[in-house]
């Protein structure tokens, strides 16, 4: 789990920014957790996003379902604005 | 260094070595429902697993050897405990009134069997998705699973408790919600005195499957999936015998009410299934509506090429990754030469080994006899004609010798043409099993020496847990347990045969094996099952070696068995004796694998849908052959047992099983009439 690094940075809204287009585009603001590691991937984000998911999830703007199971097993709503 | 040849049961094993075989790649493509029959350890549940897509993907070997998945499996295996469960919940389900109308009854036991075993492969369907998904074998989105999940839970599974959270909802909530319904309806069944509490809704069977598969179809791609049509949906049911015969008409209805993509794979054990009835008037189960495979009938060389397959695999991925780039042949189902290491050995050549390494009486004889059958066949036949009876080999034709020798005269004439001198070798190689044990007889052999590939297959009578219990005991005395795993690399690369000596320590040690699991076996008909195997192998080996003198033609061979259950009956019941145990004795016997039913003409049986049969034929598991010493080959020929010596045997055992086949022994030879009846031969293109 998360070592307690990661803060909000311009990184972790640019990811954010991400989701929600990502989200507009499909219609749908749900997601795995697989499907977010491509969209960070092509952004070539230098996080851990993991743990930046989790300062998204505590700051309201994603909601993550079956946070005690593995990440493989998360899945990321994205919150609208 | 664990024996890689052991355990044999798939169930008991922590990463079984799965192979898809020519029979599972056959069935992945059958647009029909297949029924797979096969006695106990003929490999029917590795069949469906290596068609289970959750089994193909977590097992790389499996996985490249099957490609692309061309279907979707789920394997869903039946226990002994689902009948009497299932049984039981109907009961409370039906309403008092009309519990003894069995018209109104049966209609109702299908609805409640169907919609329970429904959700029981459903529920095991979303589990195997949801699974892949996590693990990237499937690539559809979360979006598609909540809406999915949504839409099956509106039109199908509506009965199961709405979801806390719609946004949410998943294939893997839903398949929470089927576990939780379940559970609460059987505790209702068992616990609840008030019918109306029981929360089950009833559905039209086969519905639930069909709408389910349809609403999971679009979900199916992911980089294992051919793709290029929707995949087919394989229900892997195993273990089908344990239905109660009633329960098996439900299940052949379900197989006949769900159609489209649906395709069963049902498997059982032969001859305790029902392959044709359904409950609807009129509607039965034919080769229009399934396809029957049966294990039991393979081809010995497809069998044979199952065993060296399958031997392989196991000493492969038995051996630590980082040795295996010492293998010679770094190759799954090739790094090991079950030919090679077990020797392709004759008749001839088994006795030519024995002869040479040891100084018995019958020696001279058998070489005599193989030097006057080496001198006829050269001189009575055209050249062209001898290169069929492989005079050239090294071995001396001792079988040739010994089968001439019992011949008349007017039979052993000189073979004019090339068809005649086919006739002549067929008649010989018949003898083959014959010619074995009587050459141990003459050489007064105290164990017999059943070695060589073409034996230990032949053994194992098409039953691979049998062959891995005897590669397990030749493995124990090559490699022992504390060696270093280089011994097991050198094992596998090896291609010189395995001392002979130690084949058949371990050949026999399996038989007394196979007999002692028998004794071990701790049901109230094992006295009785035990009194049955050793009575018929005495009597097997007596009728196989003895009778063969005395009428040479068509008698050698013997050892299929015609009991009449229904003069037994009677004769059972006029004792007072409880009816049923008979049946008990056979069934059982023949579910453990020590005896095989077989058809007149000596096949398998499989299609005995008529529990009151008047009659069975049965003959001996091959694997006892070591051990009372009987032919490794056939048998084909019936002789019947007389119905009160059979009820003597099991019921009121007067005498030990020796005296016993001694006196049905004498009783046979002594009228012509119970004899024998002659059957074609099943061997004559099985020659060396």
């Amino acid at each position: 789990m998360s070592n307690g690094k990661a803060f909000l940075n311009n990184d972790t809204f640019d990811l954010m920014r991400r989701l929600r287009d990502h989200a507009t585009r499909r219609g749908n603001g749900l997601l795995f957790w697989d499907e977010i590691t491509e969209i960070a991937a092509s952004a070539e984000l230098g996080l851990d996003l993991e743990d930046s998911l989790l300062m998204l999830q505590a700051a309201r703007f994603v909601e993550i379902d079956g946070l005690t199971k593995a990440n493989s097993a998360w899945r990321i709503k994205v919150r609208d604005e | 260094m664990e024996n890689p040849f052991g355990p044999n049961r798939i169930e008991y094993e922590s990463r079984p070595i799965l192979w898809f075989s020519q029979k599972s790649a056959l069935i992945s493509a059958a647009a029909k429902p297949v029924f797979v029959a096969g006695t106990r350890g003929s490999g029917k549940t590795s069949i469906l697993r290596s068609l289970s897509t959750v089994h193909i993907l977590e097992d790389k070997s499996l996985a490249d050897q099957v490609g692309k998945l061309g279907w979707y499996g789920v394997f869903f295996q039946l226990n002994e405990t689902f009948s009497p469960l299932i049984d039981n919940a109907v009961l409370n389900l039906i309403p008092e009134r009309i519990r003894f109308d069995t018209a109104a009854v049966i209609p109702r036991q299908f609805v409640i069997f169907s919609h329970y075993l429904e959700l029981k492969i459903v529920e095991r369907l979303l589990e195997s998705i949801s699974q892949l998904r996590r693990d990237s074998h499937l690539k559809y989105r979360a979006s598609e699973d909540r809406d999915v999940a949504l839409a099956l839970h509106r039109e199908v599974l509506h009965f199961i408790p709405q979801p806390a959270r719609l946004d949410f909802f998943s294939i893997d909530e839903l398949r929470g919600g089927i576990t939780r319904y379940v559970d609460e309806c059987f505790n209702a069944f068992f616990f609840a005195a008030d019918e109306g509490a029981t929360g089950f809704r009833a559905t039209d069977p086969g519905a639930i499957i069909n709408k389910v598969a349809t609403a999971i179809t679009p979900l199916l791609n992911g980089p294992s999936f051919a793709g290029d049509r929707a995949p087919f949906f394989k229900i892997l049911i195993d273990d089908c015998e344990a239905l109660t015969p009633l329960q098996q008409q439900f299940l052949n209805t379900l197989v006949r009410k769900t159609r489209g993509n649906v395709k069963w794979v049902l498997a059982y054990i032969g001859g305790l299934y029902d392959t044709i009835r359904t409950i609807i008037p009129g509607q039965s189960l034919s080769n229009a509506d399934r396809d029957v495979e049966n294990l039991d009938s393979v081809d010995p060389r497809e069998f044979a090429t199952l065993c060296e397959n399958v031997s392989s695999l196991r000493l492969y991925y038995a051996l630590p990754d980082h040795l295996r780039s010492d293998l010679k042949r770094n190759d799954a189902l090739s790094a090991f030469s079950l030919k090679n290491r077990l020797g392709r050995l004759s008749v001839n050549d088994i006795i030519e080994r024995v002869i040479i390494s040891g100084h018995s009486e019958g020696r001279e004889e058998l070489v005599a006899l193989a030097d006057a059958a080496r001198e006829f066949l050269s001189v009575n036949l055209r050249t062209a004609d001898q290169q069929q009876f492989l005079l050239d080999r090294k071995a001396r034709p001792y079988a040739e010798g010994l089968a001439l020798a019992l011949m008349n005269p007017e039979i052993k004439r000189r073979p004019m043409s090339k068809a005649d001198a086919s006739n002549l070798k067929r008649s010989i190689a018949r003898k083959q099993g014959w010619a074995f044990l009587k050459a141990c007889q003459m050489l007064r052999l105290h164990d017999y020496p059943y070695v060589g590939h073409q034996i230990i297959t032949s053994l194992s009578d098409v039953c691979i847990r049998d062959f891995l219990d005897i590669m397990g005991e030749i493995f124990r005395r090559s490699v022992p347990s504390s060696s270093d795993p280089r011994k097991l690399v050198e094992f596998i690369n090896s291609d010189l045969q395995i001392h002979l000596e130690q084949q058949r320590q371990a050949v026999n040690a399996a038989s007394q094996r196979k007999l002692d699991g028998l004794q071990a076996l701790s049901h109230p008909y094992e006295e009785e099952s035990v009194r049955m195997v050793r009575a018929l192998g005495y009597l097997t080996a007596r009728l196989q070696t003895e009778f063969a003198e005395e009428n040479a033609l068509g008698t050698t061979e013997r050892g299929i068995f015609r009991v009449d259950l229904k003069e037994m009956r009677s004769l059972v019941n006029r004792l007072e004796q409880p009816s049923g145990k008979l049946d008990e004795v056979l069934r059982r016997a023949e579910r453990d694998g020590f005896i095989r039913e077989v058809s007149a003409a000596g096949n398998f049986e499989v299609d005995r849908a008529d529990p009151a049969s008047k009659e069975m034929l049965i003959r001996l598991h091959r694997r006892f052959a070591p051990y009372f010493g009987f032919s490794y080959r056939g048998p084909y020929e019936i002789n019947t047992i007389p119905a009160a010596q059979m009820v003597d045997l099991l019921f009121t055992r007067h005498r030990l099983p020796e005296d016993w086949a001694d006196s049905v022994f004498k009783e046979l030879v002594a009228r012509p009439a119970l004899k024998t009846e002659f059957q074609h031969s099943l061997f004559e293109s099985d020659l060396e």
